[in-house]
């Protein structure tokens, strides 16, 4: 039985994938789609299907099989289909989208899946028979739609910012609240805010390769192989973005091993090797980068079926396929639409795999290696490390009681008398007003040494009380590169960092808090 | 009772729906002209319209009359997918049942509506 929360997960990701199919369709059979398109709307498709078959979603699974091949018949066509192959797919993508949404355990009442099939398996039919040139229609005069459907991300980094922004804003009015309640009220809310805003920087490692691990030695079983895990996996976070790629490195190169590599009892007790297969997956932190392994004791890349299947592809020519190394041989498994399988099964065969792993990975600035092993095959994906801490200069506000920061790539240099340009940052940030309305209040101004940093052609002067120490910030709170200021906790002190070169953009990031830069 | 639903009209597509005359409990409404893209923001509204509608008068049966309509291509076609979903939805004391008119000669029917009917085989039947 597949827990909840990871069904729920499975749902979330899927939503967002067959919003982001719908769109990518759209986008296809209107002929303005991106170069990749074709590519990413089959690696969605296969993904989903993979995701499908692992939590046991048999409908979903059966659906994207016919999405698939309705999408490869579409490539085929260059996207000049007839309406009814239009049809079918746009209902196949609603379908999918229906049964994601059912919640578990729930009767398939009125949903007709084979009758549903058949209509696709119709299309698919007639498609395939008609004659080359009669394939295509002549396609109805429409409008271009306006505004394309996109998919919602709800843990898309823009959003994250936008709630950065919002949560900052409610910082900086504790800072000038006066009076205990609103302070106390501001300060509570604030920190909901930080916590939810952290939780969102991080998703855990270990449950994730867990889960797929387990998915996968399921999956095993149901293929009737036997799969025993060996799973060494450090507590290790990685960024949101991070986790969405190696969720999809890892139900490719997982349902490999079980597909490709893992051999039935019989054939392993047969090469001699122990009737259960072993994949073992183990996490290795370096600094500044996470590294996955995944290895199993399989029956290993076949080589020469690569080389015999990139040869008959046209990929190279025999000659250098004869003399191709073990390395160039195994990148060929990389190539887009490569695979070794002559036929597709359930599990894979399309083509559509590593390529995808590739993919995920290097949008996150990560990677993956696949090596043949003495026994079996190992895949290693490396990505990055969160950055969660920078260098910062630190000092204190003109008055002493708010901790200001600039960031490192300002070069600090001290005035014991501020000039005359200087600007107090935190007038500029309006944390002063009547007595009435703000606790903090302007400080006598012989007391401040101004602050003058240049960054590049950039200089700003800014009045401050203290004099500035490099340390280390973590970043809690992280707004966009190009917002005025942000939440950074150094040595569990939240402080302000300042981005002087944005501070005049205050106005617009918040209206109600106009800027006061000279 | 009354319907409470303005008639679509005015651009690609037009649409009016009725209290079917001797039959309680039974919604009428006839399409035609083009379902495309052009159509779609209006459709939408004028379908939602009419499951409001349907879900106020208490209807048993609404009749869906594509007899004129000439095409539908499979933006509009969404809209009527996220309908059927909804009576779906809807409490089982509240659920009414759709008949479709289809018009064997209009050729884009044939396999739609069969695919449509698929998203609720107990609710919808398809009469020609």
């Amino acid at each position: 039985m597949v827990p909840e929360e990871l069904l729920e997960r499975f749902r979330t990701l899927s939503l967002e994938r067959i919003g982001r199919v719908e769109a990518t369709w759209n986008s296809l059979v209107q002929h303005v789609a991106a170069e990749d398109a074709a590519r990413q709307i089959s690696r969605d498709v296969h993904t989903l299907k993979g995701d499908a078959a692992i939590v046991g979603a048999l409908e979903v699974h059966i659906l994207c099989q016919k999405l698939e091949d309705l999408l490869l018949l579409a490539e085929d066509l260059h996207y000049e289909i007839s309406e009814d192959f239009e049809l079918v797919v746009t209902m196949a993508i609603q379908f999918v989208g229906m049964l994601l949404r059912k919640k578990r355990g729930a009767p398939m009442t009125g949903l007709d899946l084979p009758g549903f099939v058949r209509q696709v398996d119709d299309v698919l039919r007639e498609s395939r028979a008609l004659p080359t040139s009669s394939r295509g229609r002549a396609r109805r005069a429409t409008s271009r739609p306006t505004a394309q459907d996109t998919p919602r991300d709800r843990l898309s980094e823009p959003t994250r910012q936008r709630l950065a922004t919002s949560a900052t804003a409610v910082f900086l009015e504790y800072l000038s609240a006066r009076g205990t309640s609103s302070r106390s009220r501001l300060r509570a809310v604030w920190q909901t805010l930080k916590q939810e805003l952290m939780q969102m920087q991080i998703a855990e490692l270990r449950p994730l390769l867990e889960y797929h691990a387990r998915a996968a030695a399921d999956l095993a079983t149901g293929v009737g192989k036997q799969l025993s895990l060996e799973l060494e996996l450090a507590d290790a976070v990685v960024d949101p973005r991070v986790a969405e790629a190696i969720d999809v490195a890892a139900v490719h190169v997982m349902r490999n091993a079980v597909d490709h590599g893992i051999e039935p009892p019989s054939a392993r007790v047969g090469a001699g090797k122990p009737a259960n297969g072993t994949l073992r997956v183990r996490t290795v932190e370096s600094s500044g980068s996470i590294a996955i392994h995944v290895e199993d004791d399989g029956r290993g890349i076949d080589l020469e079926a690569v080389r015999q299947r990139a040869v008959a592809r046209g990929v190279i020519d025999a000659a250098r396929a004869a003399a191709a190394t073990e390395a160039e041989l195994i990148e060929l498994v990389f190539m887009p639409g490569f695979s070794t399988r002559t036929t597709v099964t359930e599990l894979s065969g399309r083509g559509v795999g590593m390529d995808a792993v590739r993919s995920a990975l290097a949008r996150v600035g990560g990677s993956v290696r696949v090596e043949k092993r003495p026994v079996g095959t190992g895949v290693t994906f490396a990505v990055p490390a969160p950055v969660r801490h920078i260098h910062v200069y630190q000092f204190l506000a003109p008055g002493g009681a708010v901790s200001l920061a600039v960031s490192a790539r300002w070069t600090p240099a001290v005035e014991q008398v501020p000039r005359d340009d200087a600007v107090d940052p935190l007038h500029t940030i309006q944390l002063y007003g009547s007595s009435r309305q703000t606790a903090v209040q302007p400080p006598s101004p012989m007391r401040d040494v101004g602050l003058r940093l240049r960054w590049g052609f950039l200089e700003i002067s800014l009045r401050s009380s203290t004099e500035p120490r490099l340390v280390m910030a973590e970043r809690i709170c992280p707004t966009p590169d190009d917002h005025p200021v942000e939440v950074v906790s150094i040595d569990g002190q939240e402080t302000l960092l300042l981005r002087p070169e944005h501070l005049s953009e205050l106005a617009s990031a918040w209206p109600g808090r106009s800027a006061a830069v000279h | 009772m009354s319907i409470q639903l303005a008639k679509l009209s005015g651009g690609v597509i037009s649409a009016e729906a009725s209290l079917e005359a001797g039959s309680a409990g039974v919604l009428r409404v006839r399409f035609s002209g083009t379902a495309d893209l052009e159509a779609k923001a209006d459709l939408d509204v004028f379908v939602k319209g009419l499951h409001a509608e349907a879900v106020r008068l208490g209807a048993t049966r609404v009749i869906v009359d594509f007899r004129e309509l000439e095409f539908m291509n499979s933006s509009c076609f969404k809209i009527f997918v996220a309908w059927l979903a909804q009576v779906r939805d809807l409490d089982p004391t509240q659920q009414y049942r759709i008949h479709l008119l289809s018009n064997p000669n209009q050729l884009w029917q044939r396999r739609s509506l069969a695919a449509l009917s698929c998203f609720a085989v107990d609710l919808v039947a398809i009469e020609t």
